[in-house]
This record gives C-alpha cells, structure tokens and sequence, in this order.
C-alpha cells in the first residue's frame, strides 16, 4: 500500500460516521493527500517522499477522525446511543417476560404464575386490600394473585413500553449520524449480562428468593427470555468472530 | 500563532476564503496559508470536519466536481455564510479595535 494508502485505511478504522458520510470524508481526504503529494513532487521530492510528507501535512489520523465524529460531544452522543440500543432490548426483554407470564397464566392458571408460595402468611390489612380490589376472587390467594398479575401487566408492561419509546428515541436520533461501533464489545457486554441475569432469575425462582417468592411464575418468564435474548448476543458473536477469521 | 487560538476562529477564517470564491478543500488550506503569510498553518486535516460542520448549519453548500479528472469536494458560501461572515467580521474588528486601544494605553 502506498502511504496514502495506508493513511486513508487508518482513518477509516477511526471513524465512527454513517456509512455515506464516511465514504464521502475519505473520498474528500484521499483527494486533498493526492494534491499535496503532487505539489511535494513538483517541488522536487519523490513520489513516495512526497505522499509522507503530505500525510504527516495532514495530521494524525486518530486526532482527524476523533474531530470528524464531533470530538468529545460525538463521543457522548454515542455512548447514549449505545446505551440507550442495550436499555431498548431490555425493555423488550421485560416487556416479553410480562406477556410470557401472562400467556402461561391463561395456560395454566393465574395463581400457579402469579400466587404467593403456600407457606407464605400475609397481613390481614394485605388480604383484606386484595380481596377489595379483586372482588371476583373466591379466596384471598386467588385475589392476591390476580392483583399481582394486573400489577404485573400495567406497571411493568407500562414501564417497559415508556423505556422502550425513550431508548428508541435516542438510538434513534444518536443513529441517524453515527454508525453501531461494529466491536466484540457491544456484543460481549450484553450477551453476559442477559445470561448473568437469566442464571440470578432462575436461581431466586427455583430457591425462593425474595424476588422470585412474589410471582415465582413472572421470574421464571423473565428468565426464559433473557436466556433467550443472551444466546442470540452469543450466537451473533461466534458468527461475527468466523465472519472476520475469513476476512 | 497557537493552534488553539486558531481553532477558536477557524469557521470564520474558513467562511471567509470561501467567500473569495467556491474552492475545494486543498485549495482552502492553501489559500488560508498564503492570505496569513504562513501564520495560520493547521493540521491540514482539521478543515474538514469544520467544512462539514459549516455545511449541516447552513453556512456552506457542497457538490462532487469531477472537472479535473479526479473526484473532489467543492465548496462555496451560502448566503446565511456571507451574513454570518459579516457578524463574525463586525464582531472581530470591534474587538480587536477594544484591544489595540487597551494594550496602545498600557504602553
């Protein structure tokens, strides 16, 4: 490669631009090196000499390429819009862990996903409040798990729809300029922190744990997705890691 | 000159050589060495992504010229440029006419 060459595919590694506006950046670059390197050759130089002292004229591709992804505000927009694509599939995640839960309720039956364990011994204020919001529940067991699936359905399918209107949002807005950072990194991260979360998920259903004691039925949902959502970050891993070695 | 000093300007030394005439990027640096005497002398790379910048604000508008036989970036001042070349000017030389008046006193 010639040293314009080889400073054009430096800067390109570096920049972080939609595909459009990269291809236009270096197209631009690429010119302006082979007129500078014209001028050091008519000024005396040889070719090759005349190419490096153009592209030392130019600066570094690294301090180029960090101005041409908007310096430090760039950097911010995009690590938002990273976050923001991670926090977009958790909503997801939670928002198809509530529906799961719900479709097995309807499958088997509201108090085997949603009930309190048979040992547990709530307050009397805690049964009365249910059988009042749940009046067309038999018993307070029924009406407690009933309650926990409306509460379920509205305040974490609510929540996780709001979160996944904001997180689109700004992936959305950060995207438009910016092109997904195409490293192991963004694939490793959430691949172990849904696997991480859907092992915490199925211990605390299995043992009883806090969490999974109140609608052991809803953790076990969550899990079944998050084990779901953290084999397909591992599987589009392996696929990128073959898709490179044959590069 | 300091190169942070330079930078702080830069939009308006770059509007303002191409409010001389639609030049492509090389042409630009150039044209900014020889108007300074060399004094402005940047990383050439660092006008782009001011031209860039320049350009999604609506000071300039660009196009591919393909005239020479190789593919280049021409760029010319749009008419918010000019206005705002005109601000930034009538800011500069007031400021500057504040500076001479308080560094003249102070010798």
């Amino acid at each position: 490669m010639t040293p314009i060459e080889e400073y054009v595919a430096e800067l390109g590694a570096h920049l972080r631009l939609r595909p459009e506006a990269a291809e236009r950046f270096l197209a631009e670059v690429e010119d302006h090196l082979q007129s500078a390197a014209d001028q050091e050759v008519a000024a005396g130089l040889e070719p090759g000499e005349g190419e490096r002292a153009a592209v030392r004229r130019f600066g570094s591709a690294r301090e180029i390429a960090f101005a041409a992804n908007g310096g430090w505000f760039g950097l911010g927009i995009r690590s938002a819009t990273a976050i923001a694509r991670i926090g977009a599939v958790g909503s997801l995640a939670v928002l198809a862990g509530t529906l799961l839960a719900e479709v097995v309720a309807r499958l088997t039956s509201t108090t085997a996903v949603f009930g309190l364990p048979a040992s547990a011994s709530p307050s009397q204020s805690s049964i009365r409040h249910w059988l009042a919001v749940q009046p067309s529940a038999h018993d307070w067991r029924t009406a407690a798990a009933l309650e926990n699936a409306d509460d379920s359905l509205l305040l974490r399918g609510g929540a996780a729809v709001l979160l996944l209107v904001a997180c689109a949002v700004v992936a959305g807005v950060g995207s438009r300029r910016y092109a997904p950072v195409r490293s192991n990194s963004t694939l490793v991260a959430p691949a172990m922190a849904f696997t991480l979360a859907a092992g915490g998920l199925l211990l605390s259903a299995l043992l009883g744990a806090r969490i999974g004691d109140w609608g052991r039925g809803q953790a076990l949902s969550d899990a079944a997705v998050a084990l779901a959502i953290g084999a397909a970050y591992w599987v589009s891993l392996v696929r990128r890691g073959r898709v490179d070695a044959r590069d | 000159m300091k190169k942070e000093r330079i930078r702080g300007h830069l939009d308006t030394l770059l509007l303002s050589v191409l409010n001389a005439g639609p030049a492509h990027g090389y042409e630009v640096v150039s044209q900014l060495r020889l108007r300074s005497d060399g004094e402005f002398d940047l990383p050439e790379g660092t006008i782009y992504p001011a031209l860039h910048r320049l350009e999604r604000q609506g000071l300039l508008s660009s196009d591919w010229d393909t005239d020479t036989g190789r593919r280049r970036r021409t760029y010319r001042i749009t008419a918010a440029g000019a206005a705002s070349l005109r601000a930034a000017t009538t800011e500069w030389r007031r400021f500057s006419a504040s500076m001479d008046a308080v560094l003249g006193g102070a010798s």
